[in-house]
């Protein structure tokens, strides 16, 4: 098992390299940089300099070197010291910050969103399936599918709107951001908490709803395929309880499948959610990731499509780990 | 562009869905004035100086009392400068409070953040009239141009300070100009080419400095709103100092920039010079100092140094503070403003949005004020003079083809139908608060005269002969023209535009592309018609700057002769040569911009604009719209008119120094 784990940690790390080299050609594929953005406000300073004045920048960032001329430090840099490089677009225009503290400002409330979404998934879907599996056909499976494919087709931020929407004409309550107005920048307190909880039930809900149904529905199905097979016949036969018979085995079995799902729930939690994430405001990476991108902020963008694979290969080696652990029929080498 | 289009469309449809949920379109009509006629008389001259209002105690907000008390400031007296210069409130002010404005991420600090703020620096050594006809000293005692008009002197006052408390003086113009304009690391541009024909800044005293200029520059002047004003307070010396060679020993300098991560001194220099980073520290003049920067808020106080008290002597500003929640788009901002989540708001609601927000008003306990865009044209056309095909650069180049694309256009049935009948059906020319407007300007060729429009295409020998309804090239080719553009509200303007082309027999389409991919095309000439508005036609600028629509100086990607504005500004090095008739309006425009005789120089601005309604430049739709305003009701002294246009810093020439908040 050592042995297995460790050979996986090895390999995380040239499929790293190969997705950051990957993803950083592909972010600057797309004609301009990022002082094609700032056309506008260098005009208003420089007027007919304007472009030259451009220019100029791009060799003062560096931005004239091929893409490979500006990978290599990149990458050198994070493996050697942590140095993400810098990112070049501020909210006011061109401005340098590093790219580890707009990175590490939002990992926060990145992985509480998403732990919380994912934990608010699986707490909600996995009864719902095994009910729809073992009464299928029953009313309320016939409800639950219906509500299983409207969350899976609806987009997410349509539902965020509709959610705000309801919830600003019932409750009157603002929900942009994390924080209430009057708590945004305060220190904890009670009533803080309490808020923060309120504006975090319709993110956990909208970024739930679309992962959940996909779980019902597989899960419900693998549910079927076990119940119709001998030794749930033959537990049943033996007279076990029929909820004991649900829960010892089939989903034990049916769970497997959803379990591998988490290497690539883990990313899609965090970059999936990102018109959600505009519509209410939420300080995530992947809203960082489509800010940088729209900006062409290479170094910020590059680092966030990093931080993104690291954990799409981790949570990958999680679920083959749990994976070898819970399913017998997995072998070591 | 890695985002695909259609899901920031998705976006936008929503929340127009969503806006309509919320409240049905009423019918509005308001007056669109870019000037409030109530504005006090005192906006429109010089400062007066606290003495002369016979002030002499000076009061303060609260809260710096407190701080005096403790010992962690002095006095407001020993804060403010001698004779401090006034600022008359629209009505007396309280201090207290903390207004909100709402602004994405790109936008921050950019209008919001201005026009509640004036956090951007501009107007702040000289403040354009509300009106924009002329520029007055602000922060500055006034200016003297010598007999030639080849020297500007400008006078400081004394005693004026930076947040930090450190006196504002002739070293800091010295400082921007000796160490940094001039030097090749941090200006890699020679300041010839941004600010030209300065060869010397020197100072008489603390308070007196002169810019030498190697010609006569008359209206200089204006620059000190936005070009050398803004620059010269973005580089406080006596804390920029810290991180310039010629201060300290350059390889220290250099070891203090990598440990930050940066390559070399200039970076790590721009870096400090940011104002926008608490923990950077660098000292500002504006009326409020960032103290906290989050993800999705930053936080403003109030500028203990602030140099303009009120007519009773209080320190300005009245509100303590004011917190600009950012957030990720736009669009956003629309619903936050309908909520009534923002103090105030206005750049980038759209006129066609004003039903919906005044049925909001209640409910979000706000008033709905109706500015004027300050745009010549909301949208313009800009067909490519310089068309790498020939026989399309011939059709675009003949002034009849451009005068029929301006008379196939019904700009009222656009005006009706997408501004709510309120804004101006225009040609692109100056708006008509400027002192150069004239009606034949505004209203050349804006006639809806389809027949004419015929007659014109015909005689160029633009005919349909194939019988598919469109108009060929005389040789039988195809005529087709792309408009290209990018996401804006242009767009629904431009769909109606191309409906009434095609009804002349003109095959146009649109062509609609990113941003960035935009700005490639429109520099390198690769376009058939290109779209954008007409703006700096207001005399905050014109004529200083001739801006898109004049004569080729400058604007390169937003006009109709991207490359001979590039042969001008590149002295030749690229783009193409401008023929005879262009260079006419290049000697025009050298004119206004330098002859020290005003009387010529107005002659000369009159050719220019004679030239634009006659030749078509740019072709106009309809202009100065309504933009709306989003003022809660809690917040005071916002004029009920004004314009809402980069042209006067999205507000900042109305004093947001003495908005104010009602008590809590």
């Amino acid at each position: 098992m050592a042995v297995y784990i460790l050979r996986r940690l090895v390999y995380l790390i040239p499929t790293v390299l190969l997705i950051s080299i990957i993803s950083f050609a592909v972010i600057n594929a797309p004609p301009g940089d990022i002082l094609s953005s700032q056309v506008q406000e260098l005009e208003q300073q420089y007027g007919p300099a304007a472009q030259r004045q451009i220019e100029a920048l791009r060799t003062r960032y560096g931005l004239d070197q091929p893409v490979y001329m500006r990978y290599f430090p990149w990458i050198v840099g994070i493996i050697t010291r942590l140095d993400f490089g810098m990112s070049f677009s501020g909210a006011y225009g061109i401005e340098f910050r590093p790219v580890v503290d707009i990175l590490a400002e939002r990992l926060g409330y990145t992985v509480l969103i998403s732990v919380l979404t994912l934990g608010f998934t699986w707490v909600a879907a996995i009864p719902i399936a095994v009910y729809s599996a073992a009464w299928q056909r029953s009313v309320f499976d016939y409800v639950f599918t219906f509500i299983a494919f409207v969350g899976r087709s609806m987009p997410n931020f349509l539902l965020a709107l509709l959610l705000m929407y309801f919830v600003y004409t019932n409750f009157g309550w603002s929900l942009g951001g994390m924080f209430s107005s009057e708590y945004v920048g305060q220190p904890w307190s009670w009533g803080r908490f309490v808020d923060f909880l309120r504006n975090l039930v319709v993110p956990v809900i909208v970024i739930g709803t679309a992962g959940m149904a996909t779980i019902v529905r597989v899960l419900r199905a693998t549910m079927l395929d076990e119940l119709g097979k001998d030794y749930v016949q033959t537990a049943r036969a033996k007279g076990v309880p029929e909820w004991k018979v649900l829960w010892t085995h089939p989903v034990k079995v049916a769970i497997l499948p959803i379990v591998s799902t988490i290497g690539w729930m883990l990313p899609m939690i965090f970059s999936g959610s990102v018109i959600t994430a505009i519509v209410l405001n939420l300080p995530t990476i992947g809203l960082t990731l489509y800010t940088a991108l729209r900006a062409q902020d290479m170094y910020l963008a590059g680092s966030c499509v990093l931080v993104f694979s690291v954990l799409t290969v981790i949570g990958t080696l999680i679920s083959d780990i749990i994976l070898a652990k819970i399913d017998p029929r997995i072998r070591y080498d | 562009m890695s985002i695909p289009k259609h899901r920031n469309w998705m976006l936008w449809f929503s929340l127009a869905a969503l806006l309509l949920l919320m409240g049905s379109p009423v019918v509005a009509q308001q007056e669109v004035l870019s000037v409030d006629p109530d504005l006090p008389e005192s906006w429109y001259g010089e400062r007066p100086l606290a003495s002369e209002l016979g002030i002499t105690e000076f009061s303060e907000s609260p809260l710096l009392a407190e701080r005096v008390e403790a010992g962690e400031l002095p006095p407001v007296a020993e804060r403010l400068p001698v004779d401090p210069p006034t600022i008359e409130p629209l009505s007396p002010g309280k201090y207290g409070g903390v207004a909100h404005v709402w602004s994405s991420g790109h936008d921050m600090g950019v209008d919001d953040g201005r026009m509640l703020a004036g956090l951007s620096g501009c107007y702040l050594l000289g403040r354009s009239t509300p009106d924009g006809r002329d520029t007055l000293p602000n922060l500055l005692l006034g200016w003297e141009y010598s007999d030639d008009a080849t020297e500007l002197t400008l006078f400081l006052r004394e005693g004026v300070k930076w947040s930090d408390g450190h006196p504002f003086t002739t070293d800091d113009f010295l400082f921007w100009w000796n160490q940094v304009a001039l030097n090749e690391d941090l200006e890699p541009v020679p300041p010839e080419d941004w600010e030209p024909g300065i060869l010397e800044v020197s100072a008489a005293d603390e308070y007196t400095v002169t810019f030498t200029y190697d010609r006569p520059v008359p209206v200089k002047h204006l620059a000190f709103h936005k070009g050398i004003g803004q620059r010269v307070l973005n580089h406080p010396a006596h804390f920029m100092k810290d991180y310039h060679p010629d201060f300290r020993d350059l390889d220290e300098l250099v070891a203090e920039a990598e440990e930050h991560g940066m390559d070399y001194w200039d970076q790590y220099y721009e870096y400090m010079q940011s104002k926008n980073y608490p923990e950077r520290g660098r000292p500002v003049m504006d009326p409020y100092v960032i103290v906290e920067r989050a993800p999705t808020y930053a936080d403003f106080e109030r500028n203990p140094y602030y140099p303009f008290v009120d007519d009773q002597g209080n320190q300005l500003p009245y509100l303590d503070g004011v917190r600009l929640n950012i957030i990720a788009d736009r669009a956003m901002k629309r619903v936050m403003a309908f909520e009534g989540a923002a103090a105030i708001a206005g750049p980038h609601l759209f006129g066609s949005d004003i039903p919906l927000y005044i049925d909001g008003e209640e409910e979000g306990d706000y008033t709905t004020y109706i500015w004027s865009s300050g745009k010549g044209s909301e949208t313009a056309l800009m067909p490519n003079l310089n068309h790498q095909d020939e026989a399309i650069r011939e059709v675009l180049q003949d002034v009849r083809f451009r005068r029929a694309l301006s008379v196939a256009m019904d700009r009222d049935e656009i005006n009706r139908r997408l501004f709510h009948g309120m804004a101006e059906p225009r040609q692109s020319s100056l708006t008509s608060d400027s002192a150069y407007y004239r009606e034949e300007y505004s209203q050349a060729w804006i006639q809806y005269d389809p027949e004419l429009a015929e007659e014109l295409l015909d005689d160029m020998g633009l005919v349909d002969q194939s019988g598919d309804g469109y108009r060929q090239l005389p040789d039988g080719e195809r005529l087709f023209l792309e408009i290209l553009f990018t996401d804006s509200p242009a767009t629904p303007v431009l769909e109606l535009a191309i409906e009434q082309f095609r009804e002349v027999g003109l095959d146009i389409d649109l062509d609609m592309v990113s941003r960035d991919l935009m700005v490639e095309r429109r520099n390198a000439a690769d376009f058939d018609i290109s779209e954008w508005h007409i703006d700096r036609v207001t005399d905050n600028y014109f004529p200083h700057d001739l801006g898109k629509t004049f004569a080729p100086t400058s604007s390169q990607m937003y006009s109709s002769w991207p490359l001979w504005v590039s042969w001008v500004t590149s002295a030749g090095r690229t783009g193409e040569e401008p023929p005879d008739d262009m260079k006419e309006l290049l000697d025009w425009a050298r004119e206004v911009f330098s002859n020290p005789d005003e009387e010529e120089r107005d002659m000369y601005v009159h050719k220019l604009l004679q030239a634009q309604a006659d030749n078509l430049w740019t072709i106009g739709t309809v202009g100065e719209a309504p933009s709306p305003v989003i003022v809660a009701n809690n917040l005071h002294n916002v004029p009920r008119h004004g314009m809402l246009i980069d042209d006067v810093d999205w507000g900042s020439v109305y004093f947001p120094e003495q908005f104010y908040l009602d008590p809590q």
